[in-house]
This record gives structure tokens, sequence and C-alpha cells, in this order.
């Protein structure tokens, strides 16, 4: 999981853990912070729930709102989505991660 | 006193040309590529140790027509002479020592292969042949066109004082080590061909070459071969990347016998060394990414790792991967790619400050690859409830179908219907049904 992340030069680093199933080892956001530091790079990693505990300096939880559908009586056309995102912790500025401080992402279809 | 053979093949592709060239070299040390089926001898000092100048177009002659092609050659006292006496005749046509200038006479002035600049001077002046050239006041073509008349003049005099510009055939770069008593375990296997591809990347050091792809061949035994190849994300010449490739390469793909020989060859490229700009991002170096990817295929299906294009067609997820290779100059990151959190947000909403506008985001989805197979259960004509592994609930929301078909010209035509449904669970998902049934085809973060 972390051989990308260790190999330097890469500026980011995405990793979409969303669809993987069972839990990874609680030593993953350890391996990856390390393999971060040493090669710079800004590493990215999106997870159903926080699986990186106090590895990850900024935990950022989304989640959504609502569906927006065009059509009446009938929905005709997926529109797009609303999702609301909120800092749950932030290394660098902790006041991010307050709970009355949120940010609404509309996305178009 | 020069004298240059030109053999002309005319509709040589690149592989007859290096035959050519392979050819002529049988026939003098100093051989030049002249383009698509021309090639130019030099015939200077080979009398004694080859024959004179008949005999040696002679063999060479034969030796194209030997391999089926046909072929003229000309040899004269310059390239331009000895192509226009390939051009001339049949066979072999030779143009005696200091009778260049006469028999060069009539030649068209394209023979010199002029830019069109001055092809269009030269019309302009009326100066068709290489005869009118010839005959111009050496004096005033220097006044009016500098070094370069005179030098021109000569050439069209039959005079051609550059040498020719030397062609080597390319260096082989392959290794082989055998080892009669078999070896059937892959750890002593990968010590070999690493063994091997330091040696062939000392090699490709000392020539000045780098390697972008690395084929293996084993001879098994059971008498049967077997093959493989990789090839690194960038040209490399690194020892311990290139044992790591080829040793994950063998990996991959495990003879099933024992192995009696293996072969290495290294497909090797020049490489121009640039300094890159303050303003790119930084780049991993080839040496490190090469031995980043083979660990990774080694861990993960090969076919998976790479970089995803898009196909030119409208079949729903049609995409292919190919090698991910570090671009010579890679794009610089995009400005929205800095973006950060506005740490006031406004009335419990936010935005992004440097970016895109929130409201203008794209709508992204995640391709489940294969698609999953689901059952679907219709109520009054539109999907009510879905079941499939891991994913069963009753259907909220939904549109479609949307009706999609395409490659109808083709031998894998394909036509299916599309569904974006939306689950008591808040699930948001995109069903497809076609031929095959119904299939869960993405969901929707």
């Amino acid at each position: 999981m972390d051989l990308l992340a260790r190999c330097p030069g890469f500026a980011a680093i995405a990793l979409d853990l969303g669809g993987a199933g069972g839990t990874p080892p609680s030593s993953v956001g350890t391996r990856l912070q390390r393999a971060a530091e040493g090669s710079g790079a800004a590493v990215i990693v999106r997870t159903p729930r926080h699986l990186l505990g106090g590895a990850a300096a900024l935990v950022v939880s989304v989640r959504r709102v609502r569906t927006r559908w065009v059509g009446a009586e009938r929905p005709r056309r997926l529109d797009g989505l609303v999702s609301e995102a909120r800092v749950l912790r932030s290394r660098a500025d902790p006041r991010l991660a307050t709970p009355e401080r949120a940010w609404i992402i509309e996305w178009r279809a | 006193m020069t004298r240059i053979a030109c053999l002309v093949v005319p509709g040589a592709d690149e592989q007859t040309q290096r035959l050519l060239l392979e050819m002529a070299l049988a026939q003098s040390p100093s051989v030049e590529d002249g383009g698509p089926g021309i090639v130019y001898l030099d015939l200077r000092g080979l009398e004694a140790l080859f024959g004179g100048e008949k005999e040696i177009a002679r063999r060479l002659l034969d030796a194209v027509t030997e391999r089926g092609l046909a072929g003229r050659i000309g040899v004269a006292g310059s390239r331009a002479g000895s192509r226009f006496a390939a051009g001339s005749g049949d066979g072999i046509t030779i143009i005696p020592p200091g009778s260049d200038a006469r028999r060069l006479g009539p030649a068209p002035l394209a023979l010199l292969d002029l830019d069109p600049r001055m092809t269009a001077r030269f019309g302009r002046w009326g100066i068709r042949t290489l005869g009118e050239l010839a005959d111009l006041p050496s004096r005033g073509l220097a006044e009016r066109l500098g070094d370069e008349g005179p030098w021109l003049q000569r050439l069209a005099r039959g005079e051609d004082p550059t040498p020719l510009h030397l062609w080597t055939p390319p260096p082989v770069f392959e290794e082989s080590a055998e080892c009669s008593w078999g070896v059937e375990t892959l750890e002593p296997l990968g010590d070999l061909a690493a063994g091997l591809a330091e040696i062939l990347c000392a090699r490709l050091s000392r020539h000045g070459y780098f390697a972008d792809a690395f084929e293996w061949s084993c001879r098994l035994a059971d008498r049967t071969a077997h093959e493989g190849g990789c090839a690194p994300a960038a040209p490399l010449s690194d020892p311990a990347a290139a044992a790591a490739l080829v040793r994950s390469s063998l990996e991959a793909h495990p003879p099933r016998a024992a192995v009696e020989e293996i072969t290495l060859r290294a497909r090797p490229v020049r490489v121009a060394t640039a300094q890159p700009r303050f303003d790119e991002p930084p780049r991993p170096s080839p040496r490190q990414l090469t031995a980043t990817l083979a660990r990774l295929s080694a861990l993960v299906d090969a076919r998976g790792i790479g970089s995803p294009v898009i196909l030119d067609t409208h079949r729903p997820d049609a995409h292919q991967m190919v090698p991910f290779t570090l671009s010579p100059s890679p794009c610089p990151l995009p400005h929205w790619g800095r973006g950060e959190l506005d740490p006031s947000p406004l009335r419990g909403e936010g935005r992004v400050r440097g970016g895109p506008k929130v409201s203008g985001s794209v709508l992204a989805m995640r391709r489940l690859r294969p698609p999953r197979p689901v059952e679907v259960a219709f109520a009054t004509g539109i999907p009510a409830h879905l079941h499939a592994a891991g994913l069963t609930g009753r259907i909220v929301a939904g549109a479609g179908p949307w009706r999609i078909s395409g490659d109808w010209w083709t031998d894998a035509p394909f036509a299916r219907d599309e569904w974006d449904v939306e689950l008591a669970d808040g699930t948001l998902c995109r069903l497809a049904r076609d031929d095959r049934g119904w299939h869960l085809e993405a969901i929707y973060d």
C-alpha cells in the first residue's frame, strides 16, 4: 500500500479504499505517514470511515445531504448531489475541526 | 582520389535498409546511410583487398539480387555523381575518374538536394542542370552566395570533399547463462537473470546506451521455450533497477519446468540528458520508479498498472491501460490543485478558495470492474427492489432507462439500458441491463 508513497518524486498520491473489503491493519496510517514524510508527497486516502488515526494531518468527513433529480412527478434524470464536508482533524489549524463548521458542496451531473 | 559507389534499391523499408547497409558493410568498411533505399560506399584503397570497383559493385549487386531485391549501382567521384550514375542505367554504371564533370553536365539540379530557397534562387537565374551551375563564374557565385556558392559548384563538377558519415551496426546487447543441472525454483533463477541484467547494464553504460525494454527467453528441460519481457517506466542503465525489473517479470511469469538456459536481451536507445526546469514539479527518478513498478507488478496484476487511456468509442467504461512512462516535460500542477479550505464559512456553508466553484463540481462515480450481477424487481414498470452481493434495498427513486448502443459496425456491438437509482439507505448507483442481464455498474459517492 505504501510502495508508491515511498518512491520520491511524486507530488501527490491518491489511495482509494472505498470499495475495499475488510479492515486494513492499524499500522497502515503510521506506514503511510512515514513514507509520505520520506518522499515529500501529499498522500490522500479515501476510506469509508476514519482508519488512519493520528497519522493523518487532515481528516475530512463528507456525507451526502441530498440527491437532486430532474422531473416533477417521476424523476427523469439525475441532476447531481449535495454533500456536506466537515473537518474532523487538522494538525495545521485545529480551529477548523469544530462541529459548527461545515462546507456544502454541490456536484453537478 | 575519392571513389564513391551508390547502391539504389527503390521502395526499401526500414528493415530492408538495414539489410542493405549490412550487405554494403561486407564490401567496404566505410558505408553511409543515404536515406531510404540509398547506400554509399567508399571504394578508396580497396583494390588490394577486395578487387577493383567493378568487382566490388558486381559482388554487392549479386548479394542484393540474391535477396530478391532489384538494385542499381553507380560508381563515381562523388555522392551526387554516383547517384546520378546509378539512376542513369540498369545494373552497374561506372563514371571513369576525371569525367565526372562532363557526365554530370545534363543532370538536374535536384540531384544536389538543395533547400527550396536555393532551388528557387537558381530557378530565377535560369539554372536547371549541374552543368549550367558548374559553368557559372566562381567569383560572381561567391559574391552572391558566399561560401555556399563555390561549394555547390564543386559538387556540380563531381567533386565531393565531405567524408562519408560512417554507419555502424547497432551493438547487440544479449547475454546468456547455461545451467545444465536445471534451475527449478524462482529464487536462483531470479539471481541468474539479475546477474545477466547487471552485465547488460554495464555494457550499455560503456556504449552510452540505455535500455527501454528487456526480453528474456528460457530453454526448459521439457524441450520447450518460455519467453517474456518487461519495459521500465523510463529508459535505464542502472544495474539494480534492471535486476529488480527482470526478477519481478520472471516472478510474474514463472516457467513451468526446470530452466536449462536463460537468455536476456536489452533493447538499446540513446537518451538525451536534459536539465529540468525550475518551475517543473518533481519527478521520480527512472531507477526508483522502475523498481517501484516492478515491485507493484509482482504484487498485483500487471495489467492494472499503467496510465488509463480512454478509447475512441461511446462504449461505457471503454479504456485501456498503457505502460506508465515519465513524460519528458510534465505539465505543471493545475492551479486548482492548490486550493485550500476557507476557514471562515458563511452561515454554515463554505467554499473552496483558489479553486473551482463548489457549486460547479462535476459528479463522479466509482466504476465497478467487472460489473457486479444484480437482481432487480420491477413495480409498475420501474425498478423497485435491488438485490446484489453486499447491497440490498428498496429503490426509492430512479431515472431511466437511458438507451445507448454503438459499435454495430464491429464484431462487438453493444446495446443497453441504464438506470440511476437511489436505495432507501441512501446508496446511489447506476444499473445497466443488456443481453447478459442486470449489472451494478457504478456507485456515486
